[in-house]
């Protein structure tokens, strides 16, 4: 009985966490034109989706942007996790790594603008992608470089005793171990980028936004059922990324035995 | 971890040739550098400039944008938008914090499941969780629908400065449970016990081990939810009405509708300043906990 | 024994599968220096942590100056602990880390400046007051940890592996420090411990538990000298267990011996114990002589020596104590005085 009241604000916490998402859900099937009443199950907004030519945009440009913002995170990002963990260890580096996950998403919105304005690159996806590889980056050096410190180092040390060059060992022998770590890198900067909404909002090309703009100008003007079922969607992706991540990598061990810091 | 160990065991890969080191670091650094570190550093200097015609910025440099600050609507904003997004932090801590006490007491299998599923809701599109609460609270919402049938009166609790604080504690609380969690983690539980066995009632124990010892992962929390929720606009928008201007609508006022934006990073810097500030106060009481060896 | 301070009756505990404590019953007097000894697993931590409220028991009760303790939550308990790890705490100074219990129990600023500079005193640490606590040796550690517990006088103080993470010529001080202090300060100590050095050079009187079960609950000069069990005759101190069975003409038969004359005392026995100190190496032609045997390895531990002797397929100790070492493969024999042989009744 005491271990349920010491949960108990785990509890609430949860409750608080996934009542509006489960609302949403729930309504998403709704028959009904009102999203606040429910008058049955339908499946009918999901089709509705696929011919609204705005979402449907929004769709593609969201997929080009996440796939190609993942790309770079995932190249440069573990090239970083390198250079920390193995290479340059330093406090400056570290600070710089984790800058991302700091700074304020609009600080980083305008500075980009304003970059882009005076370098006079025109809004697009890419400017878009090139933003959101920012996070990513950061993202994907700090789950890269937590399964970097746990690798067994004479693995590649007998590689390089038998004669490897370290380029050759890092492919066949680093890479390999760290493929969980990265797969799960880039998940989490996929969706990262897939939800990311403020960075996109000031970078985007206004005749080309990404889906979370979309949604963004919809919904200023009320909620409707269309809505709620692409909302549905997106949680769902974004949900199974996150799982697929776990699962790959067991990223909640590190927060559990991190000792360093 | 001993440092000079680490450092050995670093020094010897350090044998693998400059190529390898020219190429793992630079790229990225390279990257971040002109994606961010130039991006912060022309909001910083904007600041000072004046603003051209139609958006962007001229020369002379000038200290007009920042004595605007100090007038008094604006004065007003930023007070206000310091204590809403603080009060969203103190309501994320309140719930936050016994919430991974409680997690950090589970057993580790379901210590795993408890954290992902704290934070999978962190990973899906904040604007769909912001429209869920819209949702709930809208005054024909699923809320006053099922107060109205107990027979109370439906409340409006959209559009008020108390939603905001709402959705923004909603938005970043798995950001404030993750590192308090990660701060639990590494306390010795015998230090609990040993406060018990002295006569230590629960509120004790907070206040004199608990809170002392796990400091910095609170503050890291502090600054995971108090810095976005200043710069947020969409919140404070949709779920605020006209009523509750934040630094975040000011900021994006002024670089999309004002094109004003000298004014619009000056604005980011007062932001800017408050997490230096907060950054500067985690990174202390991390030292400390440092010295204690805790 | 007129009326224990603790009194623990048939006491109860399983995790799981695993029965942690067996029934178990035994006083602790007043005054007393007490200690639990046994291997891990035994449920002697088990048995503290119940003391001193941490785990509740399935069964049983224990009794503090005659009141029901269990009843009572920790923090009011009048019974102190300290722990293995110190359990020091890291953000406040020496000073600050004693008088925490102090203000636990609401006592007057000055008072408790009085008393924690009164204790600091009595183990030697006025000096480091102030200091953090890892700054301070393993040795000062664990004297901040007991004068933490002890400045709240308590009826109890349990002490949880106190010189386990000590080095050996420390852990010979601090062994005459915390007799020195019981006496002192007059609180009744129960010290928990895996070491039987530990248990039997500061304890009044010792519970040798195994398994969950108290094995046997005597003095240490009793425990050595009677063990009443070959779990204990094997446990505290060395010695060399023949397994067998007497005869009723007064004869001991181990497999693989020679019968050996034994009185009717060993009537019940099933092996009997013969401590190294009791036996002696003589030769072969040397009228004495019982056994027949080579030598084994010798080990050499400075005041004497123990020697392994084969006789057959059964190894003996034998304790020399001055004289040359015998080497290795010498032809030797055994002998013992017969009163040395300890009958050892059950497992």
């Amino acid at each position: 009985m005491r271990g349920f009241v010491r949960a108990l604000p785990l509890w609430v916490l949860y409750l608080f966490l996934y009542l509006p998402i489960a609302v949403v859900v729930l309504m998403s099937f709704n028959s009904g034109k009102n999203p606040f009443v429910w008058e049955g199950f339908s499946l009918k907004w999901y089709p509705e989706l696929l011919q609204d030519a705005e979402i449907m945009g929004g769709l593609r440009t969201t997929l080009i942007v996440a796939i190609g913002a993942t790309i770079i995170s995932v190249v440069l990002g573990t090239l970083l996790a390198f250079a920390l963990e193995r290479v340059l260890p330093s406090r400056a580096l570290d600070a710089a790594a984790t800058a991302p996950a700091i700074m304020p998403d609009i600080v980083l919105a305008i500075g980009l603008l304003a970059l882009y304005t005076l370098v006079g690159i025109r809004l697009s996806s890419v400017s878009v992608m090139l933003a959101h590889a920012v996070f990513g980056i950061a993202f994907v050096a700090a789950v890269v470089r937590v399964r970097l410190g746990t690798l067994d180092k004479s693995l590649e040390e007998a590689s390089r005793d038998l004669g490897a060059s370290a380029l050759r060992t890092l492919r066949k022998v680093t890479l390999p171990s760290l493929r969980p770590a990265i797969i799960a890198g880039a998940l989490l900067a996929f969706t990262l980028s897939l939800d990311e909404f403020t960075v996109a909002f000031f970078t985007a090309s206004p005749s080309d936004p990404t889906l979370p703009i979309v949604i963004y100008s919809r919904v200023r003007f009320g909620v409707t059922p269309q809505i709620n079922a692409l909302a549905t969607m997106l949680l769902l992706v974004s949900f199974i990324a996150v799982i697929l991540a776990q699962r790959t990598s067991r990223l909640a061990d590190s927060l559990k035995g991190d000792t360093t810091e | 971890m001993s440092s000079t160990t680490t450092q050995q065991a670093r020094r010897s890969t350090n044998s693998d040739g400059p190529v390898l080191r020219f190429l793992t670091s630079v790229p990225a650094l390279v990257y971040l550098f002109v994606f961010m570190a130039i991006p912060l550093g022309l909001i910083m200097s904007y600041a000072f400039l004046t603003a051209g015609r139609f958006g962007g910025v001229k020369l002379p440099f000038t200290l007009e944008n920042i004595s605007r600050l100090t007038q008094p609507i604006y004065r007003e904003v930023l007070f206000s938008s310091i204590v809403i997004a603080g009060a969203a932090t103190l309501l994320a801590f309140l719930l936050g914090f016994p919430a991974a006490l409680a997690i950090s007491r589970l057993s580790p299998t379901w210590q795993t499941v408890a954290l992902i599923a704290v934070v999978l809701p962190f990973w899906t599109n904040f604007l769909i969780r912001t429209y869920a609460w819209i949702v709930l609270l809208n005054r024909e919402g699923f809320l006053n629908n099922g107060l109205e049938k107990v027979g109370i009166a439906p409340i409006d609790v959209l559009y008020t400065k108390q939603a905001v604080v709402l959705g923004l504690m909603y938005a970043y609380i798995p950001l404030m449970v993750l590192p308090i969690y990660a701060s639990l983690q590494r306390l010795d539980p015998s230090l609990l016990e040993a406060a018990r066995n002295l006569g230590a009632g629960p509120w004790r124990r907070f206040r004199t081990i608990l809170l002392p010892l796990t400091l910095p992962g609170i503050l890291t929390g502090a600054l995971f939810v108090f810095i976005p929720s200043l710069g947020n606009f969409v919140i404070p928008e949709l779920l605020g009405g006209g009523n509750s201007q934040m630094i975040g609508n000011l900021i994006r006022d002024q670089f999309l509708k004002s094109r004003d934006w000298p004014f619009g990073s000056a604005l980011s810097l007062m932001v800017l300043a408050l997490l230096v500030i907060i950054v500067m106060l985690q990174t202390r009481a991390a030292k400390r906990t440092r010295e204690w060896g805790a | 024994m007129n009326q224990p301070l603790v009194a623990i009756r048939d006491l109860s505990r399983a995790f799981g599968d695993v029965q942690a404590l067996k029934d178990v019953s035994l006083d602790i007097g007043e005054n007393e220096f007490f200690a639990l000894l046994g291997p891990s697993g035994c449920g002697k931590t088990t048995l503290l942590r119940v003391l001193a409220g941490f785990e509740q028991p399935d069964a049983g009760s224990v009794t503090l100056d005659g009141a029901d303790l269990l009843d009572v939550p920790a923090e009011k308990r009048p019974v102190n602990l300290m722990f293995q790890s110190y359990a020091l705490f890291p953000h406040m100074s020496v000073e600050k880390n004693v008088a925490y219990g102090l203000e636990c129990d609401k006592v007057a600023k000055a008072e408790i400046s009085e008393r924690v500079a009164d204790v600091l005193a009595t183990v030697g640490l006025s000096d480091k007051a102030k200091a953090l606590p890892n700054t301070l040796s393993g040795g000062q550690r664990q004297r901040v940890a007991l004068a933490r517990a002890i400045v709240k006088r308590p009826r109890l103080l349990l002490l949880d592996e106190p010189l386990s993470a000590l080095d050996r010529k420390i852990r010979g001080e601090m062994q005459m420090e915390l007799k020195r202090l019981q006496h002192e300060v007059g609180i009744t100590f129960v010290v928990v411990t895996h070491d039987q050095d530990e248990a039997m050079s500061l304890a009044d009187r010792v519970a040798v538990m195994n398994t969950g079960e108290v094995r046997q609950l005597d003095t240490p000069v009793q425990l050595y000298r009677h063990p009443s069990s070959v779990f204990v005759a094997d446990f505290i101190g060395t010695s060399t267990i023949l397994r067998g069975y007497a005869d009723s003409v007064g004869l001991w038969h181990t497999q693989g011996l020679p019968t050996l004359k034994v009185g009717d005392a060993y009537a019940n026995a099933i092996a009997i114990a013969l401590r190294p100190e009791d036996a002696k190496v003589v030769a072969r032609t040397d009228v004495s002589a019982k056994l027949e045997g080579t030598i084994g390895s010798v080990f050499f531990q400075g005041d004497h020596a123990l020697a392994q002797v084969l006789v057959g397929e059964q190894q003996f100790l034998v304790a020399i104590r001055d004289g040359e070492l015998p080497e290795r493969g010498a032809h030797v024999a055994l002998t013992w005085n017969d009163q040395a042989l300890i009958p050892l009744i059950t497992e």
